[in-house]
């Protein structure tokens, strides 16, 4: 788990060709507007690069926003 | 040719819409990362936001265990187990904790309680508390659990497909 990936990353992973979106949340918790979602890759959206390129180690995509 | 070369044209623009929105200034993104490793069958199944705000995701991991933390392990999940509740901060950025509940989860959701409910494909469906920290009860039928919901009270409904019938040939009337 790495919380400093960036918004680059998240919308890397929904603009990934092989990108699903499988799940959503969302719910109001102490006034503000929660959601919540993640899906799958299959790989290829950036982990794997920083790991030398060598892996793909990417498969899943959560994003977290706040209205 | 052309129907299918402007049916991915329209979802590439509908995606584009879609993640402009939600990038866009009507929310501010909280978090993203990944949580699996280098399984090509890791994934996010559901998702759930408790009453108070902690974020559970069914996830497929496989040996990847997301924040360092050691997973807790229910009914008949293993330490080798892929299918998991990860449990984070409402911002999303601390993994409160991560409970292995079998060898692969397909579906979530939470009761009025916040008690969870997770389908665990053929294994069946399992009850836990609102930490993830106890079972409450499990089914294991001869289907495979597929999606489930859950009324406030946890009246819990599952689909699944009946292997028994699908097996038998012909099918029965």
């Amino acid at each position: 788990m790495n919380p400093d990936l960036t918004k680059r990353l998240y919308c890397t992973a929904l603009t990934n060709t092989a990108a699903i979106t499988r799940a959503i949340a969302a719910r109001e918790v102490a006034g503000r507007t929660v959601i919540a979602f993640g899906g799958e890759t299959g790989g290829g959206c950036g982990a794997g690069g920083a790991a030398g390129g060598l892996v793909l180690l990417l498969v899943l995509g959560l994003g977290i926003c706040r209205k | 040719m052309r129907p299918l070369l402007f049916f991915t044209a329209f979802f590439m623009v509908w995606l584009s819409v879609g993640v402009s929105h939600l990038a866009g200034a009507d929310y501010d993104l909280s978090a993203a990362s990944y949580l699996g490793g280098a399984s090509t069958v890791d994934s996010v199944r559901a998702a759930v936001i408790q009453s108070n705000g902690t974020v559970v995701l069914a996830a497929n991991i496989g040996a990847a265990r997301p924040g360092g933390l050691t997973p807790t392990v229910l009914g008949a999940a293993t330490v080798d187990s892929g299918g998991a509740l990860v449990r984070l901060a409402s911002d999303g950025k601390t993994v409160l904790g991560v409970t292995l509940v079998g060898a692969m989860v397909t579906d979530l959701a939470c009761d009025a309680n916040d008690r969870l409910y997770v389908g665990l494909g053929t294994a069946g469906l399992i009850a836990l508390d609102a930490g993830a920290a106890t079972v409450r009860w499990s089914k294991a039928p001869s289907y495979t659990v597929l999606r489930l919901d859950v009324g406030p009270t946890g009246t819990c409904a599952a689909l699944a497909t009946l292997r028994q019938l699908l097996d038998r040939q012909p099918l029965p009337r």
